[in-house]
């Protein structure tokens, strides 16, 4: 396991510097050297969240807000990324590219080598699985100076997806992450929770009635991890609501909270996201919706960024949130719990 | 690439709305977030606004109403409530309290309405309905052909004459509308605590204004935007000149850009604000602030003051103008109350903007002072332009972070504020009033670079 995190380290620093890939011509660096013998790869790539980790208008709202070098270090990552910063240019704009995950010194880097492969391909088992994946996706809250620039990482988890998979049920699935999240035919499409099928694939909603009460249930079917997981401003929020009294609506939030610490960084001090396998429920006295008689609603949304409505000025120019379930019925009509 | 951040609206994003149940209609209350009207009563007895204003129409409260501010008994009047926008709307039901519900004695003292024309917007779709001479709730409907609505106008025909006053009043207005468009409680919601908060700042405001505290207030009680100044079609972003950070380079490009679009009469202060930007405030020694009065200007008067938040979050304000002085700080409105003292081993400009003073370190704000003075007749100096920086550590995604806001005041010949500057907004002060307010002025938002004048909104005398 040791040898295996060493190795690992050596791919991806975790943000503590930029991707560095040593001795590789610079024509490799993009993904256009790519494209017309990897047509299918280069396409599903190109419409993931890993081509847009630099340009996507959630990350670009957040770090213009205090631009700094540990940012760049996982959002684009590469040396030459990293140059272009300043000025903008067509590399920053591949955010996590080809090279980053397969380029070192000039040589392709897989798991294995295929047979008609062209490249002086270096293959390690350990590559694309869970561990490999957390050298960006798995990390505390850092420390950082005025211009941005790490100082140290504290103890305290910002991202934890893989030890949260490591934790779960599919923590022996063969093909790790990959089993869920490259399962496409060009296997890079990478969907989170950007994709609404992969939303509702990891959650299931169901609504019910006890007597005068209503009883929503939320459950994460179908994530290797917790729901949600990646960025600290995600969350779900389970609503029940009169359409005709907004104000009585009830709302339960389902994510993290944070303290600032004493040590610089922050510690989560509240989690109500949903391991994998588990599921939360939500009892609503009917009557505390407000007494008009109208139709019932219910939604469970995916919310991207702390706030929903974004106020003017705010507006990432993106969807801030996603409507991942959603039922509307008489209050008669729900079936009632057993 | 940075872009500017165009000012938008955030109802945008409701067409994100994936499809499921949205096609389907559902009668649903709307909030709205503010109500427009022909006039409303505005005299001592709601210096704040503190009552009468149309947007205690949808507070809920009976005791609070719409009090029109016309001449004559109310027949004309209109209230627009701009609402969320709908498709499909086939039926909006309204629940009126008609006149004012406070007590029965001021219902019937004051008018009520007794015809009232509801227009649909933008279609246009009208129908008259009578109400009847009662307190409580009444309902009333229009069945519309599917349509858009965006607003809803109310328009009183007739009235039922009050016994004492020729005041037309209506105390609440509910909004339901049958429509396809997604509902979206929690936006709804959130319109209503809009409503609520800016209820509680009228009554806050009110208070700080209360007895002799008001004499020296440099403000009114309101202040109101106006239309935008005319585009010069030169196109302008202070993140495309600055690039990333770079608040001075920034808060140079605004007053530069003012320069070019400002009234003539605030060249004079604008100059010297673009002087002492290009100069890299060379000519500014570090002063104290240790004014006598300490008192803060309440945020309700429509004039944002800036502020540390700003530093992370770029310069806002919701309703108002931005650019009031830093942190609302009373002193800063004249030179002569300042308070300025000298100070030996300040930390240098750049580490104080770079956040990387001491100070700045600290959760409790610290403002860091530079001025220009000149001497008058007598000998004594006087501050003609002072860069406050304010700094400390403000909560981020990672933690609390250090971080700094500068505002550029530059004082006029008779010593009262002229300008300010920040890294995205300039603003311009008039002071045509007698008791030594500001009258107006302009600003200028560098985020979607538009140019607005602004003025002082008084209460007319009292009744
Ligand atoms: C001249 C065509 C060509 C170019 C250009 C090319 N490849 Fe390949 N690559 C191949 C072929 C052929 C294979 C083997 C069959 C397959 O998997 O498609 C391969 C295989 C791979 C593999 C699997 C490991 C292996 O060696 O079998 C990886 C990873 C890979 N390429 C990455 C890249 C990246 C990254 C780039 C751009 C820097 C790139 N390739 C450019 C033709 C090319
Ligand atoms: C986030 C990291 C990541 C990025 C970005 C990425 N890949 Fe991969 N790629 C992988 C992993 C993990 C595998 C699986 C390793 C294996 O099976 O050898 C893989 C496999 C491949 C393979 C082997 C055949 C296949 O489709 O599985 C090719 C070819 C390939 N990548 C090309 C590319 C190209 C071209 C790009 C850019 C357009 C790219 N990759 C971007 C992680 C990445
Ligand atoms: C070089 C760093 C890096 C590596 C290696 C990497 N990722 Fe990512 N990944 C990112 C970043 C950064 C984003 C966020 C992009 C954004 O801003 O939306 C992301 C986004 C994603 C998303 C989409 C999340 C969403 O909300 O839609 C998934 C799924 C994902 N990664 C899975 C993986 C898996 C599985 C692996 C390993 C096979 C992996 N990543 C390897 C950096 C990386
Ligand atoms: C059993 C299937 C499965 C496995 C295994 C799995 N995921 Fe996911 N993942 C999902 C689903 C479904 C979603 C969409 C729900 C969501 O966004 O939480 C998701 C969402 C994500 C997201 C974005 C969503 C968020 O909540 O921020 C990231 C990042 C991610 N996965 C990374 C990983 C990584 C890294 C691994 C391996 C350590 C992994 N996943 C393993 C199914 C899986
Ligand atoms: C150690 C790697 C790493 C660093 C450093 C990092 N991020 Fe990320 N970031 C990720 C990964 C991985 C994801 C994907 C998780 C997910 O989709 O929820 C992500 C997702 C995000 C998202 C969500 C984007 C979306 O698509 O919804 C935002 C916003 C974000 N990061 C902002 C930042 C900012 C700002 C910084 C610097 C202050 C930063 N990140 C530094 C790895 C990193």
């Amino acid at each position: 396991m040791l040898a295996l995190l060493i190795g690992l380290a050596q791919m991806f620093p975790g943000g503590r510097g930029p991707v560095g890939v040593g001795d590789t011509p610079a024509a490799m660096l993009s993904a256009a050297a790519c494209a017309d013998c990897h047509p299918d790869e280069h396409r599903e790539w190109a419409g993931s969240r890993h081509a847009q980790a630099w340009t996507n208008g959630i990350f670009q709202r957040e770090y213009r807000q205090k631009p700094g070098a540990w940012c760049v270090h996982c959002h684009a990552p590469l040396e030459a990324q990293h140059a272009q910063v300043g000025t903008g240019g067509p590399l920053l704009a591949e955010g996590v590219n080809c090279a980053t995950c397969h380029v070192r010194d000039g040589r392709i880097h897989a798991r294995t080598q295929r047979p008609d492969s062209p490249h002086e391909t270096v293959t390690d088992d350990a590559f694309g699985g869970p561990d490999w994946c957390g050298g960006c996706h798995e990390f505390t809250f850092p420390v950082l100076d005025g211009r941005g620039e790490l100082v140290r990482y504290t103890p305290h988890p910002m991202q934890a997806t893989v030890a949260q998979f490591r934790a779960g049920p599919h923590a022996r699935d063969p093909e790790g992450c990959r089993g869920c999240h490259a399962a496409s035919p060009g296997q890079h499409a990478y969907p989170g929770a950007h994709d609404p099928r992969m939303l509702l694939r990891a959650l299931a909603f169901d609504v019910c009635r006890a007597g005068d009460d209503v009883v929503m249930t939320v459950a994460n079917v179908g994530a290797g991890h917790d729901v949600p997981t990646g960025d600290v401003h995600r969350h779900l929020l389970a609503r029940a609501w009169r359409p005709t009294a907004p104000e009585a609506m009830f709302e339960a939030f389902l994510g993290r909270r944070y303290a600032p610490q004493a040590d610089g960084g922050k510690r989560t001090i509240w989690d109500s996201g949903l391991p994998p396998g588990t599921r939360r429920t939500y009892r609503v006295p009917l009557a505390q919706l407000g007494d008009d008689g109208g139709p019932l609603s219910f939604e469970l949304r995916y919310v991207y960024t702390g706030d929903e409505f974004p106020r003017a000025g705010r507006d990432p120019g993106e969807p801030t949130w996603r409507v991942v379930h959603e039922q509307r019925s008489a209050a008669a009509d729900l079936p009632p719990c057993d | 690439m940075m872009r500017s951040m165009r000012i938008t609206t955030s109802l945008l994003l409701l067409a994100a709305a994936s499809p499921a149940l949205a096609a389907e209609p559902v009668e649903r209350r709307l909030h709205p977030a503010s109500v427009e009207a022909s006039s409303f009563l505005w005299n001592d007895f709601n210096k704040f606004q503190e009552n009468y204003h149309p947007n205690y129409l949808v507070d809920g409260d009976p005791k609070t109403a719409w009090v029109e501010g016309a001449k004559g008994a109310g027949a004309g009047e209109w209230v627009r409530l701009k609402l969320t926008p709908l498709e499909g709307a086939t039926n909006v039901r309204l629940k009126v309290r008609n006149g004012y519900q406070k007590s029965p004695g001021l219902f019937r003292a004051n008018a009520r309405a007794k015809t009232v024309t509801v227009k649909v917007l933008p279609g246009g779709a009208t129908r008259q309905v009578a109400l009847k001479d009662a307190e409580g709730w009444q309902d009333v409907a229009v069945a519309l052909p599917a349509q858009k609505v965006e607003a809803i106008e109310l328009r009183v025909d007739e009235v039922y004459a009050g016994t004492k006053y020729e005041d037309l009043c209506l105390s609440d207005v509910q909004v339901f509308v049958t429509a396809t468009t997604r509902d979206n409680p929690a936006f709804e919601k959130a319109k209503l605590e809009q409503i609520q908060k800016w209820k509680a700042e009228r009554l806050a405001a009110a208070k700080a204004f209360k007895g002799e505290a008001a004499k020296s207030m440099p403000v009114a009680a309101q202040y109101q935007r106006g239309d935008a100044l005319p585009d010069r079609g030169d196109e302008w972003d202070v993140w495309g000149v600055c690039e990333n950070g770079g608040q001075l380079c920034q808060m140079r490009a605004s007053v530069e850009r003012a320069r070019l679009r400002a009234s003539a009469r605030f060249h004079g202060a604008l100059d010297r604000a673009v002087a002492a930007a290009k100069g890299d405030f060379a000519a500014f020694v570090p002063v104290q602030l240790a004014p006598a009065d300490k008192r803060k200007v309440p945020e309700v008067d429509g004039l944002c003051a800036a502020n540390l938040w700003w530093a992370l979050e770029g310069p806002y304000c919701s309703e108002g103008v931005l650019g009031a002085p830093m942190d609302g700080q009373l002193s800063l409105y004249r030179a002569d109350t300042l308070g300025t003292l000298e100070v030996k081993d300040a930390p240098a400009l750049a580490d104080v903007i770079a956040a990387e003073a001491p100070a700045c370190k600290r959760s409790v704000a610290t403002n860091y002072a530079w001025a220009r003075g000149e001497k008058d007749a007598a000998g004594k100096t006087i501050v003609r332009e002072l860069l406050v920086v304010r700094c400390g550590l403000a909560e981020s995604r990672e933690g609390e972070v250090p971080v700094a806001e500068p505002q550029l005041l530059v004082y006029g010949d008779d010593g009262r504020l002229a300008a300010t500057a920040g890294r995205a907004y300039v603003t311009l002060f008039d002071w045509r009033d007698a008791p030594g307010r500001v009258s107006g002025g302009e600003t200028l938002y560098s985020w979607g670079d538009t140019f607005l004048p602004f003025r002082a909104f008084e209460p007319v005398a009292a009744r």
